[in-house]
C-alpha cells in the first residue's frame, strides 16, 4: 500500500517475534484502530536480525500502509535498528515502539496524533502494561509463559475490544511512583520529526542486550531539551506480550539484567535523575478507554464490568451489606496494616519510627505502596504477601461470582452453590451471604476441601508445582477455622456443608445432586480434573462453571482443556480477570 | 578496600538525584520504599555504584537491605567495604 504522505510513522522492532508480531501489527491496523484512517499513519517495521525475519506477505490482509525491512546491519541492541527506521519515516510526526511484543489499545495512533498537537514540543507518552498476573521477569517465575498469555489473551475477544486487554494486564511497569507520577520511560513515544532529528534518535553508546537503559535515556534526553512538553495520555496504552525479552522476561536473571543495564547507563550519563515536572495528561479519548482507565485507578472500588456481568446498581440495604461484606472479606478497610507489615518483611531490624509513625500513618509514609495494594486486592494479585483476608481471589473475581449466583436466581437455574478448594472461605461466605438476602431457604452452599492444604503434585502434569503444606503452609485452614469465620458473620446453618477430605476421596461419592454453581480453585491439574470430572455433570444446563486458575496456572488450565476436549465441551470460556475464567454450560 | 563514608556519600547522593528530592531527606537510617525507591530502582543504584567504584557486587545486597546504614554493614560483611 502506498500514497500520500501519512501524518504519522510508527516504528516497530522485532526480534523473534513470530507469535507475538502478527497481534501487534493487527493491534496497528486500521481494522482495529479507531479514529484514523488507514492513510493517515504508516508502519515501518525494522526487523533486527530475526533467525526467521518476517515477510510484508505474513500481513497482508492487515490493510496497513505497512513496510517490513530487515536491519542490514543487527546488534543485540535495537538502539541502531530504530535509527535506521527514523531515516525511513515519511510522516512529521513519527513513533517508536522499541519493542514490537506490545500490543496497542484501540486509540492510541489517533490519541498519539491528537495529543501531539497540545504542544510543538509534544513528547507523547504512554503508560506500558504486562499482560498476566505482574510484570512478566516475575511471573514467569511462577510459571507464566507464552501458552498462559495466549488462553489470557483467548478470553477476552480483545480484536473486538482492545480495552479488555486492561482486564488482563493488571500491572504498568513505568510508572516511576504512582499512577500520577514520572514515568520511567515510554515503550510507545511519538515526537515531531524535528524533535527526533535534534535529539540524533536514540544512542548507539547503548549496546546492551534489547537496548539496556537506551529507553530511559530517550525520555530524559527528551525532557530535557529546550522547551519540550511531556504529554501523558490516559486511557490508552501497550500492552507486552511474553516474548524471552531481554529485560522484560529475564526471569531469575532479572536483577543482573538491570544492574547492567544501570551499569551502562551510569557510565555514559551518570546518575539518572527522573525529574517529577508538569505533565500534561492528555484525555479521556472515548467512553470505552474511560471506562478501562477508570478500572486501573479505581483501586478498591467495584466498577461495572462488561460481559453483561454488571451488578445491578441497586441501593438498598441488601446491596450495601453485600458490598461491605465484599469489602470485609478481602481485608479492603485493614489494607494499611497489611502494607505496614509488609515494609518489615525483609527488614532485619524493625525502626522505632515504625510503631509510632509507618504503623498509623501509612497513608503518608508509604502511598505509592498502599495504591499498589489496593490495586493488587482489586485484581487478587498473587504475591509472597498473602492477603490477610477470608479470600485471595480479589474483588473482579468476587463481583463475577455475585453475578453469577444472583443470576442463577434470578432465572431459576434448579441447584446448589459449590466451591473445590475453599481456603479460607471466603468466596463461600459470599455465596451463602446472596442467598440468605434473596431470601432462598432451599440451596446450599457446598465447602469441599482437605483442610489440610494441598496435596503434593503426584502426577506427572503437576510436577513442579508443589503447594503443599511444606511449601505453602498459609494454604492450609482447618474446617474448624472456616467453620467459625461463617459462625462470625452469622452465616452458618445447616445448609453450609462441608466435604472434607482430598477431592480424589471425596468427590465422587459426595450428597451433592444438582448444582447451579461449580467454582474450582484446586490449582492443580489433578484436583481440577477430580472436581469436574467428579461433579460436572450435576451442574444444571444455565449453571456456571467457574475456574480460577486457569490464567495463572497451565495445570489447571490443562485440565480444563483437556476435560473439555473429552467431553465436547464448546461453551465459551471466557476471562474474568487475569486468571479467573468461567462458561455457562448450555 | 572501599571506606564506607564514600559509599554512603554517593548512596546518599545518588538517591536524591534519581528521585530529585532535597538531600537532606535522604538519610542512613530511612526506609528506601518511604523515600520512594522500589527494588527495581535499588537494583538499579547497586549497578551504577559497581560501575563508580568499579567493584561487583551481588544484586541480592540492593534487594535485601531496606536503608543506606544496613546496606553498607552487609557491604561490610561481605567484604566489600571496611
Amino acid at each position: 500500500m502506498s500514497g500520500g504522505c501519512p501524518e504519522l510513522s510508527v516504528i516497530v522492532i522485532s526480534y523473534n517475534m513470530g507469535r507475538e508480531l502478527l497481534r501487534t501489527l493487527y493491534s496497528l491496523s486500521p481494522q482495529y484502530q479507531q479514529g484514523i484512517d488507514a492513510s493517515d499513519y504508516e508502519i515501518i517495521v525494522i526487523d533486527n536480525g530475526s533467525h526467521s525475519p518476517p515477510t510484508l506477505e505474513e500481513f497482508a490482509d492487515l490493510g496497513i500502509n505497512l513496510r517490513v525491512i530487515s536491519f542490514p546491519n543487527p546488534t543485540q541492541s535495537p538502539v541502531r535498528a530504530i535509527n535506521h527506521g527514523l531515516t525511513l519515516a515519511r510522516a512529521p510526526l513519527i513513533g517508536v515502539s522499541i519493542d514490537g511484543a506490545r500490543m496497542a489499545s484501540p486509540g492510541l495512533l489517533d490519541a498519539c496524533r491528537r495529543a501531539a498537537c497540545v504542544d510543538d514540543n509534544a513528547v507523547v507518552t504512554t503508560l506500558s502494561f504486562h499482560i498476566g498476573p505482574g510484570v512478566q521477569w516475575q511471573s514467569m517465575l511462577h510459571g507464566y509463559d507464552a501458552e498462559a498469555e495466549d488462553r489470557l489473551l483467548a478470553g477476552i475477544d480483545w480484536k473486538n475490544n482492545g480495552y479488555r486487554l486492561t482486564d488482563i494486564s493488571p500491572v504498568a511497569e513505568n510508572l516511576a511512583q504512582d499512577t500520577l507520577g514520572p514515568l520511567k520511560e515510554s515503550n510507545f513515544i511519538v515526537m515531531r520529526r524535528g524533535l527526533w532529528n535534534d535529539l540524533g534518535g536514540y544512542d548507539p553508546a547503548f549496546e546492551n542486550p534489547g537496548g539496556g537503559a537506551a529507553n530511559v535515556d530517550l525520555l530524559i534526553r527528551a525532557l530535557q531539551h529546550g522547551e519540550t512538553q511531556q504529554v501523558v495520555l490516559l486511557g490508552e496504552a501497550v500492552f507486552h506480550q511474553f516474548h524471552g525479552g531481554s529485560h522484560t522476561n529475564s526471569g531469575d536473571r532479572a536483577l543482573e539484567v538491570f544492574k547492567r543495564s544501570a551499569g551502562e547507563y551510569y557510565r555514559l550519563r551518570g546518575k539518572p535523575r527522573f525529574r517529577d515536572t508538569d505533565r500534561i495528561y492528555f484525555g479521556p479519548i472515548s467512553k470505552l478507554a474511560t471506562r478501562a482507565y477508570q478500572r486501573q485507578l479505581a483501586v478498591g472500588q467495584t466498577q461495572p464490568r462488561q460481559l453483561g456481568s454488571s451488578l445491578p446498581e441497586e441501593n438498598d440495604g441488601s446491596a450495601r451489606y453485600l458490598s461491605l461484606l465484599k469489602s470485609v472479606l478481602l481485608n479492603e478497610t485493614g489494607l494499611e496494616t497489611e502494607v505496614a507489615l509488609d515494609s518489615l518483611r525483609d527488614t532485619k531490624i524493625v525502626p522505632a519510627s515504625f510503631w509510632t509513625e509507618t504503623l498509623y500513618n501509612v497513608a503518608s509514609r508509604l502511598p505509592a505502596k498502599l495504591d499498589e495494594k489496593r490495586r493488587s486486592r482489586q485484581i487478587g494479585a498473587v504475591s509472597r504477601n498473602r492477603p490477610l483476608a477470608y479470600t485471595m481471589i480479589g474483588r473482579q473475581r468476587l463481583d463475577h461470582l455475585q453475578w453469577c449466583v444472583t443470576t442463577v436466581l434470578a432465572e431459576g437455574i434448579p441447584g446448589d452453590l459449590m466451591e473445590c478448594g475453599v481456603w479460607r472461605g471466603g468466596a463461600c461466605m459470599l455465596m451463602k451471604a446472596i442467598l440468605e438476602v434473596s431470601g432462598d431457604q432451599e440451596r446450599a452452599v457446598w465447602l469441599a476441601d482437605s483442610y489440610e492444604g494441598l496435596p503434593p503434585p503426584s502426577q506427572p502434569k503437576d510436577e513442579g508445582l508443589d503447594l503443599s503444606p511444606t511449601h505453602a503452609p498459609e494454604l492450609a485452614v482447618s474446617q474448624e477455622r472456616v467453620k467459625r469465620a461463617f459462625a462470625d458473620f452469622g452465616l452458618l446453618d445447616e445448609r453450609v456443608r462441608f466435604v472434607p477430605g482430598f477431592f480424589s476421596d471425596t468427590l465422587d461419592t459426595c450428597a451433592v445432586e444438582h448444582l447451579a454453581v461449580l467454582r474450582l480453585d484446586g490449582d492443580l491439574y489433578s484436583s481440577t480434573l477430580t472436581a469436574l470430572s467428579a461433579l460436572y455433570d450435576r451442574v444444571a444446563p444455565g449453571g456456571f462453571v467457574i475456574i480460577d486458575d486457569y490464567g495463572a496456572l497451565s495445570q489447571c488450565a490443562r485440565a480444563v482443556e483437556e476435560f473439555r476436549d473429552l467431553r465436547g465441551i464448546c461453551d465459551p470460556i471466557t476471562m474474568i480477570d487475569w486468571t479467573g475464567a468461567f462458561w455457562r454450560k448450555s | 578496600m572501599l571506606k564506607p563514608k564514600a559509599i554512603e556519600e554517593w548512596t546518599m547522593d545518588f538517591i536524591a538525584t534519581y528521585l530529585d528530592v532535597d538531600p537532606s531527606a535522604v538519610t542512613g537510617d530511612a526506609l528506601f520504599v518511604d523515600m520512594g525507591l522500589d527494588s527495581v530502582d535499588a537494583v538499579g543504584m547497586g549497578g551504577s555504584l559497581e560501575e563508580h567504584f568499579g567493584i561487583e557486587v551481588d544484586a541480592n545486597i540492593f534487594l535485601r537491605n531496606s536503608t543506606i546504614n544496613e546496606m553498607i554493614a552487609d557491604l561490610k560483611s561481605s567484604g566489600i567495604v571496611e
